[in-house]
């Protein structure tokens, strides 16, 4: 039988574990969609006249909503091949960085830095008044902060971009460190330059098709966890647009209250959004298993 | 084994080791900066263009920090309660329903995973109704319970995920030679299992010291945290308290992660975590 | 079979969890009021209040707000009154928000005994019926206040009824870097002149300073003063924004980032004043300059004045809500908020620097006098001076109105 039918674990039985999970974690998130389901067709509300389907028609008119819910995706996208990008970049390039004290220790101390704090401190350093600017400015290469190339809050998301991948990059590289191990890689990379393949060969042709193959669930996973990104976003991002948290809390706690059932509309949106992709992170899962 | 190794290739290896040395120093160096910065910038007042550092080194933010009724010493002081609260919470319901979703996956991890995957702040604006009319929004019970929500899931994916099906067996045997569920815990369980039970305790601990969304909409401001007056210092621009509450927020995780690393250093079998 | 140990302990813990859990909301959870308002004294209500913590929610992001709030509100309330003052960070959106949801979910007692407000605020909080009132008239400081003062009286144009109690009077004053800027443009077409030749160095914060400053552009292009007394005529706001519009469009891409972002705070506006990115920056409080110049926040170069074309001046206020669950407290509190005493002290520029609501003829003669030699004012002209300069705030639709319009087509229609 399997692990489960142990004694230890008998009594709580299946409707106890099942009940939990239902109750305590299924349940709030089930409210939450169902609540914010209710608001945005007007059925919740103090300043709602009833059930409409105005506000749905209104959401997707309004270029703030759909331009959250595309940005919020491109920008999930972005940042989930730019970490996986340098993550095998480095691994491929460099194999045995896996067993390197400061590297290892700059994957620990990254992963107990909060993502809020990370933009902090990339808002100090590559703000235009920030500490590069302010040696730019002592090196004589700029005259005045403006000079600084704007790399925070900025068009091109340099900023966001940075900090959201730094959060997300520990993660990864000790993921994709484990699975280099656990996939023998480097014994493949051996056996097929043995016979005849070139280093660079052996890493390209053998190391990163197993690494991507395997790794897809993970990747999976990097955008769901970057498209919720609420802190980040927050500090660094642009006004317009904006990504799915800080749209959402902005029309929720914003000077007009008529707008605010469209913040649910844009939480129905990123809730229905995440469980999709969440489903093909679990159904990638199981087929890896 | 011990095959000859040409004295060229013994160099070649010592310079690439020398190298890399380097390399890795450079790389913590840089990668120290930012840091350095944050612990400077909390030591004084002021931060004008173009000093590289605070206009004055008083301590103000820390002497702030110490006084009475500070709201960021108070934030602390409740994140130091709360955490281990939620994180003890939550790897006992880990511990005892993780398994039971390992071997009975499909929709039952899609519903572990749901939390895990959706913005605490998105969750929390849906949630405040609901815990208003419990009685438990701006409470500390309140953040305690949806803290525990998010935690759990994490933790039911933990164990669901590195449950080892050696634990199983070892619990057959120990029960097949008479043993009683005491000893099977103590002398089956509990050895295989304490390491990720500590790694999970401390990673629920780092969810619940360093949650904003959850604290921040639950909360309602009404439960102090750290989070919140960083947040607020940032966009008020108060660049030394912002740095001072930041390396209050971060002491405890990379502590934490440090302490998680030397846990699992050495001991982990390459491509298995199965503690 | 046997007892399952485990099963137990976990059971048990999961007992104590839950009981301490339900301590801790009981701790938490605010009792409702005991007293009858409608029907106590000023000296019933004191007692009442007497011995009870109240908790206040204000803007928290000043560090000498907070200090004057903490070492000298706080203190003299409890050594005066017996009352334990406890301060929480909010205002304006996110208190409506909160007291949206709490009175939609039912919840007759809340957590916020005052507040402090702002004129859309006050707007909001009516219009989904959460203040408690009128309750000025029974505060005994109450006698001191200038009513008389429409920027006081009136808070967007609505007559505040005894619902919010005056508690700082201020006016919009623009900053600039008197070492960087000789000659500051006093109206809308002497900015454009000057945005023009001096790419970059100009923009304004995406808050509520910065919709005042459009507010008091919006009065300029719709006539000047009085063009925007009364109710909200939508199809005037419509006509004049269009207009704003057109002006800001034609100086957009001389701002700052080229107006494709603005600071989302007036602090960081200061701070990109500090950073020497921007010559300006602007403030709601007039005496904020002098304050900001002292703690090293603005440039001891910074000036403020006000345009000839006048800038917005109101007032902030003390509300209560409605689900209040001390109100005797609260009204003690802003009693002692008023009191010329606290006024005084706020006044203060290297304290807060605070315009008062206080009218110095109903004062007794020492207060006068302290009030009179308030020293430090040095960056911006007098309150009187300025005074003819302002401009009342327009209805509260306009901010709402210029908030959704400001993000639709200056920022979102980039």
């Amino acid at each position: 039988m399997d692990a489960a039918r142990t004694p230890v674990f008998r009594r709580l039985g299946p409707v106890a574990w099942r009940g939990v999970l239902a109750l305590f974690i299924a349940g709030p998130i089930a409210w939450a969609m169902l609540y914010a389901l209710a608001y945005s067709l007007g059925g919740v509300g103090r300043l709602s006249s009833g059930w409409t389907t105005e506000h749905w028609r209104n959401a997707f008119v309004a270029p703030g909503i759909m331009g959250a819910f595309a940005y919020s995706v491109v920008i999930a996208l972005i940042v989930t091949t730019l970490v996986v990008l340098i993550t095998l970049g480095m691994l491929l390039s460099f194999p045995s960085i896996r067993h390197n004290r400061a590297f290892l220790l700059m994957v620990i101390v990254l992963m107990g830095t909060p993502s809020l704090v990370l933009a902090q401190m990339v808002g100090n350093t590559l703000g235009q008044g920030g500490w590069l600017s302010r040696l730019s400015y002592h090196a004589g290469l700029i005259e005045t902060a403006g000079d600084f190339p704007a790399l925070v809050n900025d068009r091109l998301h340099v900023g966001m971009t940075i900090s959201l991948s730094l959060s997300l990059l520990p993660l990864v590289l000790l993921y994709f460190s484990q699975l280099w191990g656990a996939l023998r890689l480097d014994r493949c990379c051996d056996l097929a330059q043995s016979l005849g393949a070139s280093r660079l060969d052996a890493r390209l042709r053998v190391a990163l098709p197993m690494l991507i193959w395997r790794g897809k669930s993970m990747m999976m996973l990097l955008f769901i966890l970057t498209i919720g990104s609420y802190e980040v976003p927050l500090l660094l991002g642009r006004q317009s647009p904006q990504m799915f948290s800080v749209a959402t809390q902005r029309l929720a706690s914003g000077f007009d209250l008529s707008r605010k059932p469209q913040a649910y509309v844009l939480a129905i949106l990123y809730l229905v959004c995440t469980s999709l992709a969440l489903m093909l992170y679990i159904r990638g899962k199981s087929a890896d298993a | 084994m011990h095959e000859h190794v040409p004295p060229s290739r013994v160099l070649h290896c010592a310079r690439t080791r020398s190298w890399s040395r380097l390399a890795g120093g450079v790389a913590l160096a840089i990668f120290a900066v930012p840091y350095l910065l944050l612990l400077w910038l909390s030591l004084g007042s002021g931060w004008s263009y173009p000093n590289l550092g605070p206009d004055r080194v008083d301590f103000r933010p820390w002497q702030a920090f110490a006084s009475e009724g500070n709201s960021l010493l108070r934030g602390a002081l409740t994140a130091g309660l709360l955490s281990p609260c939620v994180a003890t919470f939550a790897t006992l319901v880990g511990l005892l329903v993780g398994r039971q979703v390992q071997t009975h996956r499909g929709v039952w991890m899609y519903v572990a995973y749901l939390p895990f995957a959706c913005s605490p702040v998105i969750i929390g604006l849906c949630l405040l109704d609901l815990f208003i009319r419990l009685g438990l929004a701006s409470s500390l019970a309140g953040v305690f319970l949806i803290q525990s929500v998010f935690a759990s899931a994490f933790a039911v994916i933990l164990f669901s995920e590195l449950w080892s099906p050696e634990i199983g067996r070892l619990e057959r045997v120990v029960q097949t030679l008479g043993g009683s569920q005491w000893q099977m815990w103590r002398h089956a369980v509990w050895p295989r299992l304490w390491k990720l039970m500590l790694v999970c305790w401390l990673q629920t601990l780092l969810f619940s010291w360093l949650d904003y969304g959850l604290v921040s909409t639950i909360g309602g401001g009404i439960v102090p945290s750290l989070t919140l007056g960083v947040i607020a210092y940032v966009r008020e621009a108060s660049m030394n308290q912002a740095a001072q509450a930041a390396i209050v927020l971060i002491v405890p995780p990379v502590l934490v992660m440090l302490l998680i690393g030397g846990v699992m250093q050495g001991r982990v079998p390459e491509g298995r975590i199965d503690a | 079979m046997l007892p399952n140990r485990h099963v137990t302990f976990v059971a048990r813990f999961a007992l104590c969890l839950s009981v301490c859990a339900l301590l801790l909301a009981g701790c938490d959870s605010p009792k409702a009021e005991t007293v009858d308002l409608s029907t106590t004294n000023w000296q019933q209500i004191s007692e009442a209040a007497s011995g009870t913590t109240v908790r206040m929610a204000m803007w928290d992001g000043d560090p000498a707000i907070n200090a004057f709030m903490r070492d000298y509100v706080r203190r003299r309330m409890q050594a005066e009154h017996g009352v334990t003052v406890e301060f929480i960070g909010g205002l304006g959106n996110s208190l409506v928000d909160r007291l949206m949801v709490e009175l939609d979910a039912g919840r007759t007692v809340g957590d916020i005994d005052l507040m402090w407000i702002n004129g859309e605020t006050f707007f909001q909080l009516r219009q989904i019926n959460a203040l408690f009132g009128p309750f000025t008239t029974t505060l005994p400081n109450n006698k001191y206040i200038d009513w008389q003062d429409p920027f006081i009286a009136l808070d967007f144009q609505k007559s505040v009824d005894g619902y919010e109690c005056p508690w700082g009077n201020v006016q919009l004053a623009l900053i600039y870097h008197s070492g960087r800027v000789s000659d500051p443009p006093q109206n809308r077409t002497e900015l454009a002149a000057w945005v023009k030749a001096h790419p970059g160095r100009f923009t304004i914060d995406n808050s509520f300073t910065g919709m005042t400053f459009l507010k008091g552009l919006l009065y300029d292009l719709a006539g000047g003063p009085g063009a925007w007394d009364g109710d909200f005529d939508e199809a005037r706001y419509r006509r004049e924004s269009a207009k704003l519009w057109e002006y800001w469009r034609s100086i957009k891409p001389y701002l700052w980032r080229e107006g494709q972002t603005y600071p989302e705070s007036v602090a960081q506006l200061h701070q990109l004043m500090m950073n020497g990115e921007v010559d300006f920056s602007m403030s709601n409080n007039d005496g904020e300059v002098d304050n900001k110049a002292v703690q090293g926040i603005l440039p001891d170069e910074s000036r403020g004045y006000a345009w000839e074309t006048g800038t917005i001046r109101n007032s902030h206020y003390l509300g209560i809500p409605v689900n209040a669950p001390n109100k005797a407290a609260a009204m003690v509190l802003a009693n002692f908020l008023i009191s010329p005493d606290a006024q005084l002290q706020k006044a203060k520029p290297e304290v807060w620097g605070d315009g008062s609501i206080l009218d110095m003829d109903k004062l007794p003669a020492e207060y006068r006098k302290q009030f009179s030699q308030i020293p430090g004012r040095t960056r911006v002209a007098s309150r009187e001076s300025l005074g003819e300069r302002a401009l009342t705030e327009p209805a509260p639709e306009i901010m709402v109105r210029l908030e959704a319009d400001f993000r639709k087509y200056m920022i979102e229609g980039n």
